[in-house]
């Protein structure tokens, strides 16, 4: 009978698994190679940019060149500094976001799933309130609500998100408690903190991790687009999606100022999709 | 059958209520005076307090409350504070460019997705799967407003195809509904992709190419109908994401919708037709997956409605 699936030696066969696979993954590796390169450039920015990307100068919408890798923007900044920069923002977003969402979640959905009844019910009818709200729609509340800064978007996406894991972990919970080794420790007399803490939990973490991984990129597109709707951190703040708003109207003239931010955004996106579509593959945890 | 349908419909009835609250009590605890919005930032305080007195902002919340929403359920929204027109007739005003906007992003979606995603499964493994998934992916991490402002400059800037803002005719819904529905057919293709690799591996696709089938009535009758059980769910799903996406998608293409009317009312604090507007979509969107449960139960018979 398996009572302890986790102990030292398993875990850590599975873990090497996990990582092989992950590696054997061709798409998983370039996308965590380019993710390890805009988390160096997000952290390094203030040594490395070329240029401080709020210094206003008069050499203003020059085109790309030696000088100015990806131009300068109407107010004569430079566009790749001001893109590095807006690398901290998107990361700081994405991962403060999932945090606030994945632990909220997790919570929410290990009651719910472990204690049935009453509380289940109360718990998840407020997640189908908060997914009546489609897609975008919530976080845009909350922000035009709290007002528009760096926090109230982290907030604002991390809120919209919370009814997903809950709803994840509460389905994983539920099945997790019917299997032996979780009927086998609760035999043996341990008490329902220890229970979930050390079965459920890490027997459910695969999809968890997964979820979060592919949330921290939507989280980012999420950020992006409410910066573009005005709902983000204000001037002059460097952010990938104000940087976009500011270039509609350049659209004829500065066509650099559209192409490069949204390039980052979706080459930023793509590589954490790949890395999550990775380890999905290598945890093999049944999502869809 | 129709137990079912009643029950459903009850189901959403809590919903209906918790959504209407919370949209009710985030504005209503938001920063801001809406008295002030009204007579301006110079009015006394005598002036200020009679709107108040009007608007009912003195009442107690859930007071309030019953107000906003016994007028709800008899159609009447209260008044925009801005331009004091009735808030049902400012959405009736724009709701249809929203509609047909997203109307026409699903379309899109639904046929390149399904299209792409069953080509892909097809062609399991060779070049066309991997191309189809290589689009995907694309089309899951791009953002939708980027994308839009691409296509204005590559479709009405550079080549003049295209109008690149305004709704007056079919020519202008062509750029937004691209940019609107690519990320709902990235998803499609990827899961019709997956449905229906699953299926293909079922035993009654072997006996029915076992018989003789010929592939294509193998993949039309047998793989596509029963994979689609799933991809229903998503469409209601991505549905809802595609309304919302409008919101956006409408701002890069200045479309007179409701996404337009709701950005500038949030900046108004114009909270009867905040409310309003957001009561609207969530409803809408709960009818679409009450019809999409419904659906679901006629693709797949073994739903019993118990």
């Amino acid at each position: 009978m398996k009572t302890e699936p986790r102990d030292d030696e398993q875990t850590f066969s599975r873990a090497r698994h996990v990582f092989t696979s992950f590696l054997k993954h061709r798409g998983a590796l370039v996308g965590a190679l380019i993710l390890v390169l805009f988390i160096i450039s997000a952290a390094g920015a203030p040594w490395l940019v070329p240029y401080d990307p709020y210094d206003v100068s008069a050499e203003r919408l020059q085109a790309p060149s030696s000088e100015h890798l990806f131009g300068t923007d109407p107010l004569g900044r430079d566009v790749f500094s001001r893109i590095m920069y807006g690398g901290r923002v998107s990361l700081q977003v994405g991962l403060v976001s999932v945090g606030i969402a994945a632990i909220t979640g997790t919570i929410l959905g290990l009651i719910a799933g472990y204690v049935e009844g009453h509380v289940d019910n109360v718990i998840m009818r407020a997640m189908d309130v908060l997914l009546a709200f489609p897609g975008i729609l919530l976080a845009i509340v909350i922000v035009a609500v709290l007002g528009p800064s760096l926090t109230n978007l982290m907030i604002a996406i991390g809120i919209a998100s919370i009814p997903m894991y809950t709803r994840l972990v509460r389905g994983s919970t539920l099945a997790a408690k019917q299997e032996e080794y979780v009927l086998a420790a609760r035999a043996q007399g341990m008490g329902d903190a220890r229970l979930i803490l050390r079965h459920i939990l890490p027997n459910i973490a695969s999809p968890i991790i997964v979820l979060s991984t592919l949330g921290v990129a939507s989280a980012i597109l999420s950020a992006a687009a409410l910066s573009f709707l005005g709902l983000g951190p204000p001037p002059p703040t460097a952010e990938w999606g104000s940087m976009l708003a500011g270039s509609r109207a350049y659209i004829r003239r500065a066509w650099w100022l559209v192409a490069f931010p949204g390039t980052t955004i979706t080459l930023c996106v793509l590589a954490i999709n790949m890395v999550g579509d990775g380890l999905r593959d290598a945890l093999d945890p049944q999502l869809d | 059958m129709t137990t079912y349908v009643l029950r459903r419909l009850l189901s959403a009835l809590p919903v209906l209520i918790g959504v209407s609250v919370l949209v009710f009590g985030m504005l209503h605890l938001a920063p801001g005076d809406p008295a002030r919005l009204i007579a301006g930032d110079e009015a006394e305080a005598a002036v200020l307090e009679e709107w108040r007195e009007r608007l009912g902002l003195n009442d107690p919340l859930p007071t309030q409350y019953w107000r906003f929403i016994s007028g709800a359920l008899r159609g009447d929204l209260g008044h925009s504070l801005r331009t004091n027109r009735p808030v049902a007739r400012e959405i009736a005003d724009r709701i249809a460019p929203t509609l047909q906007l997203a109307a026409a992003g699903m379309s899109l979606a639904i046929l390149l997705g399904l299209g792409s995603g069953t080509i892909a499964a097809v062609f399991h493994r060779r070049s066309l799967d991997n191309v189809v998934m290589v689009g995907a992916m694309l089309g899951v991490s791009i953002p939708g407003f980027w994308f839009g402002l691409l296509l204005i400059f590559l479709f009405a800037v550079t080549l003049g195809w295209f109008p690149s803002s305004g709704a007056a005719t079919l020519r202008h819904l062509v750029l937004p509904t691209i940019a609107l529905g690519v990320r709902a057919a990235a998803i499609l293709a990827r899961m019709t992709r997956s449905s229906m690799l699953e299926v293909i591996r079922r035993d009654f696709v072997r006996t029915a190419r076992a018989k003789g089938l010929n592939e294509r009535t193998v993949i039309y009758r047998h793989v596509l109908k029963n994979s689609l059980i799933p991809v229903v769910t998503i469409i209601g799903l991505q549905f809802g994401a595609l309304l919302a996406g409008t919101i956006i998608i409408e701002q890069v293409f200045t479309w007179p919708g409701l996404g337009t009317l709701l950005l500038h009312s949030l900046n108004a604090r114009d909270y009867p037709l905040v409310q309003g507007i957001v009561l609207y979509i969530a409803l809408g969107y709960l009818a679409v997956n009450l019809a999409v449960d419904l659906l679901y139960g006629y693709l797949d018979p073994r739903i019993r409605y118990d």
